[in-house]
C-alpha cells in the first residue's frame, strides 16, 4: 500500500519546500523586503513555479492569518480590534505606479492577514467586495492569490481600496502588476531537481534516473517550465513503474 | 497501533494503540480517527467514520504505555481502491496534541474490501 511520491497530497504548495534559488530568495530577506514595501507588493512568475508554495512559506513570517482561503458566506462580517500597523503619521503614497519607500513600519506583530484564493471571476469579485468592505483596514494585509482570476475592475479596486485604507497587499500573478515585484519565481531543472531529492525515497527504484538533469530539462520545456505538471508527468511514469514491477512479481 | 491489513465492510473494528516515549503532563489532547482519504494526481476528498477526543486529563487517567482500545462498525463503502488517477485509502489515525502547539500523528492503514484494481 505504497503511496505515489509525488500525489497530490505531497507536492502541494503547503507540504512542498520553498527553496531560495538565490540569497535574495531567502525567506527572512523577503519578508524584511516586503517590510520596506509597505507590504504592497506582487510575486510574480508563471504556473507553477513557486508562488502559492512562498506564500505559504513567507505569510507565517508577516503577521498572524486571520482568515484563510475563505469562501463568499465563510468570511465574517466584522473584524477583530487589532492596532495600526503603521503610525498615523505615515507618509502618503506616492501617485502612479506604487514605489518602494524607505519607511518601515513600526511593528508587524499585529499585522492580520486575509487570505483569499482566486478561484471564479465572480465569486471572487463578490469575496473581494466584502473583504474589503469589512476588511481592509491599516492593520491589515489582503493576500490575493491567483490575481488573474479577477474580473480586470476588481483587480483595480483591490489596489485602489487597499492603497486608500492603508492595507497591506500582497498578490500573486503571472504578470507583472502596478505593485513592486518582491521576487520573480521561475522553474528550472535544477529547482525540480532539488525537489525532486527531498521528495522522492531513497529506495526507489530508478531514483538517479528520474532525477538525472538530462531527462528532467525535456520534460521541464514540454510543461513549459511548469513544474507541477512536471511532477504530475513523473507521477505517471511512477505508476508505470510500479504496475510493471507488479506484474513481474506474479506468480505464473 | 496493532490491526489487521484487510477488514470486511459492515465488520466490527478494534484497534489498540499505547503512547511510548511522551511524557503526559506534555500532552494537550490525542484524536483517534477511522477515516479514507482519496490520493492521486488531482483534488482531495476525505470522509471520517469515526472520530474521538481525549483531552490531557481522560489520558493522565492511566499510565500512556498501557494499551487503550477503540471500536467502531466499518461501513459498507467506499472500499480501498488502487486506481492509476486515484486511491481510496483507509486509516486509522492518531493525533497527539502537546502542548506548545506540536503534533506528533501516527496512521495505521488498512483495506476495506478486497481491494478493487482498475485493469
Amino acid at each position: 500500500m505504497k503511496s505515489n511520491p509525488l500525489a497530490t497530497r505531497f507536492v502541494t504548495p503547503g507540504h512542498i519546500q520553498w527553496l531560495a534559488q538565490s540569497d535574495e530568495q531567502r525567506l527572512d530577506r523577503l519578508a524584511t523586503h516586503l517590510q520596506h514595501l509597505r507590504y504592497r507588493a506582487a510575486i510574480v512568475g508563471p504556473h507553477g513555479s513557486g508562488k502559492s508554495t512562498l506564500l505559504e512559506h513567507l505569510v507565517p513570517l508577516l503577521g498572524t492569518v486571520l482568515v484563510k482561503h475563505a469562501t463568499y458566506s465563510s468570511l465574517p462580517l466584522q473584524p477583530l480590534e487589532t492596532p495600526p500597523l503603521f503610525p498615523s503619521a505615515a507618509p502618503p503614497e506616492s501617485c502612479g505606479s506604487e514605489s518602494e519607500v524607505s519607511t518601515a513600519p513600526q511593528t508587524v506583530d499585529q499585522l492580520g492577514i486575509i487570505w483569499l484564493q482566486m478561484r471564479g471571476q465572480w465569486a471572487s469579485a463578490r469575496l473581494l467586495h466584502r473583504t474589503m468592505q469589512h476588511w481592509a483596514h491599516r492593520n491589515r494585509m489582503l493576500i490575493i492569490d491567483g490575481y488573474e482570476q479577477l474580473a480586470y475592475p476588481a483587480r483595480g479596486l483591490a489596489i485602489v481600496v487597499t492603497r486608500l485604507t492603508g492595507a497591506g497587499l500582497l498578490l500573486t500573478s503571472h504578470r507583472r502588476t502596478w505593485l513592486p515585484t518582491l521576487v520573480e519565481t521561475q522553474g528550472s531543472v535544477a529547482l525540480a531537481q532539488q525537489l525532486l531529492e527531498q521528495l522522492l525515497p531513497l529506495d526507489l527504484p530508478d531514483r538517479a534516473g528520474l532525477l538525472d538533469p538530462k531527462r528532467l530539462s525535456p520534460l521541464l520545456s514540454k510543461h513549459n517550465g511548469n513544474l507541477r505538471e512536471l511532477f504530475m508527468d513523473l507521477y505517471d511514469t511512477l505508476e508505470t513503474a510500479c504496475e510493471t514491477n507488479s506484474l513481474q512479481r506474479k506468480p505464473r | 497501533m496493532s490491526l489487521h491489513a484487510g477488514l470486511e465492510p459492515g465488520d466490527g473494528l478494534d484497534f489498540e494503540f499505547s503512547i511510548h516515549r511522551v511524557p503526559a503532563e506534555s500532552i494537550d489532547g490525542l484524536e483517534a480517527s477511522v477515516l479514507w482519504a482519496t490520493e492521486g494526481k488531482g483534488s482531495e476528498d476525505i470522509g471520517v467514520h469515526y472520530f474521538e477526543r481525549l483531552s490531557g486529563t481522560q489520558l493522565s487517567q492511566r499510565p500512556l504505555q498501557e494499551p487503550r482500545m477503540l471500536s467502531t462498525k466499518l461501513p459498507l463503502c467506499p472500499l480501498s481502491y488502487e486506481g492509476r488517477l486515484m486511491k481510496i485509502r483507509w486509516c486509522v489515525r492518531l493525533r497527539l496534541f502537546l502542548k506548545g502547539g506540536r503534533e506528533i500523528s501516527a496512521e495505521q492503514p488498512f483495506y476495506l474490501g478486497h481491494v478493487t484494481r482498475e485493469v
